[in-house]
């Protein structure tokens, strides 16, 4: 997408002077590089149960007064303990930290990378953007001790590839599938029965075409556009509708 | 028939001069190539290597096609030939397109093939910017208003589950709905970034 974002704002747009990160944001928080997360994930980390660890660094007295619900609290120079006793699933553990120093923050994040662990963050913000948003916060309540291990869940609206594999080779007459891919993309392999839809066109006005007395299911080539798709169509007020989280399997591809 | 005939043996005429001229411009001053696309495609005759006008592909039958300062309007039909593609359409906007015509009349061309030449898959060097050079550039704060911006051009979801330092969302897809977030001054640096390789 910012190949194509680049080439709008300097062809287009007149913008003189635009680049892009061709390697992406895995390879930026490969190298360990500081990764922020909004306070709205968090909220909604926490109202949709998404699993996760969230960290507060601040000291306990501080974290005694307020903070951020259902944290646990190991300050700044606790780092070790922290890593001591976080799930072992360095890969599927989800780690939120925030802080009231952004420097500390950064130092406990870059610690919890150099131990391989993938999805660490930083909330954006600290506690106060929390609080600039008037999300609930929590007294006198101090945690050290953490689950082993975290359960398995996908994401909001999100089913898992093999879900889908199962819808698509045998669509139930009340769900309509929409591959939001691009033509070439969806030439080179499709689900038989797909309805094709490039997710640009669909934001550009062919939402419409979509259904709303069908379950409707999104794919795309790795998740993403789904999911914007999917966003996008809430906020026009379709609720029967999910996302694919991931490649569709092969097995359910038919080049046309 | 023979009407196109003679049609195409005018264009290969045309087109033989322009190739002794060296350039990618129809006799008549009209472009065929659209100069990104030149730099890795040649121009040829009787074809067209454009971008698609945004909106302009909605009806099915026609579409028009920017080839630096020429806009040409592309008519086909199911005897078109297609490459990744079934019809106009379903194409994004602004995306590549290379046309092999049957016929031309002015600005007007009539498709014999086409072709989907995806943007994404061109990349220009010069466009470019490695992660240790953007962690570099972070030493001074993007804003608006400043030298430089940072945009994560995926969505909404992406972008709160985690985002690089001081990166604005502006997603590609829905760019028409974030215009404000563009700084004002042409000259500013613009740095965006996705996942990755697209």
């Amino acid at each position: 997408m910012s190949p194509h974002f680049t080439r709008v704002v300097t062809e287009l747009m007149g913008y003189k002077n635009a680049k892009y990160m061709l390697a992406g944001h895995k390879v930026w928080e490969e190298a360990m590089y500081p990764w922020y997360t909004e306070p709205e994930f968090v909220k909604m980390a926490i109202d949709e149960d998404i699993p996760h660890i969230l960290v507060d660094l601040r000291s306990e007295e501080k974290a005694k007064r307020e903070q951020i619900p259902g944290a646990f609290n190991y300050a700044s120079n606790q780092i070790k303990e922290l890593y001591q006793n976080l799930p072992n699933d360095k890969k599927k553990t989800r780690v939120i930290l925030y802080s009231d120093n952004n420097e500390e923050a950064v130092k406990a994040y870059s610690a919890l990378k150099a131990n391989m662990y993938e999805m660490v963050s930083i909330l954006n913000g600290g506690i106060d953007a929390w609080k600039a948003k008037d999300y609930p916060v929590e007294s006198n309540k101090i945690r050290k001790e953490m689950p082993n291990a975290l359960p398995a869940k996908l994401l909001p609206g999100a089913i898992s590839t093999a879900e889908f594999k199962k819808l698509a080779l045998n669509i139930p007459p009340d769900t309509v599938i929409f591959d939001v891919r691009s033509p070439d993309e969806y030439l080179s392999g499709a689900v038989p029965g797909a309805l094709t839809v490039p997710i640009a066109t669909i934001i550009a006005g062919r939402w419409n075409e979509i259904p709303q007395d069908k379950k409707v299911v999104i794919h795309c080539a790795a998740g993403n556009r789904a999911l914007q798709v999917w966003r996008f169509m809430k906020n026009k007020g379709y609720n029967n509708i999910v996302w694919v989280d991931g490649k569709p399997p092969k097995e359910v591809l038919t080049q046309k | 028939m023979k009407k196109v005939l003679n049609i195409i043996a005018s264009l290969i005429a045309v087109a033989a001069l322009t190739v002794t001229a060296g350039n990618a411009q129809a006799a008549d001053g009209k472009n065929t190539i659209q100069p990104l696309c030149a730099q890795c495609h040649k121009a040829e005759n009787n074809v067209i290597i454009g971008t698609v006008v945004p909106g302009s592909q909605m009806n099915g039958s026609s579409f028009k096609v920017q080839t630096g300062g020429t806009v040409w309007d592309v008519s086909y039909d199911k005897s078109t030939k297609m490459k990744k593609m079934r019809t106009a359409k379903e194409f994004p906007n602004d995306e590549g397109v290379k046309i092999k015509i049957a016929s031309v009349k002015g600005n007007q061309a009539y498709a014999e093939e086409m072709s989907y030449k995806p943007s994404y898959k061109f990349k220009n060097p010069d466009d470019i910017i490695s992660v240790g050079e953007v962690a570099e550039l972070l030493k001074n704060k993007p804003t608006k208003d400043g030298d430089w911006v940072l945009f994560d051009s995926r969505g909404y979801d992406n972008y709160i589950e985690g985002h690089l330092p001081g990166a604005v969302l502006l997603p590609y897809y829905e760019m028409a709905a974030y215009m404000d977030s563009l700084p004002k001054d042409k000259n500013t640096l613009i740095v965006s970034y996705c996942r990755g390789g697209t």
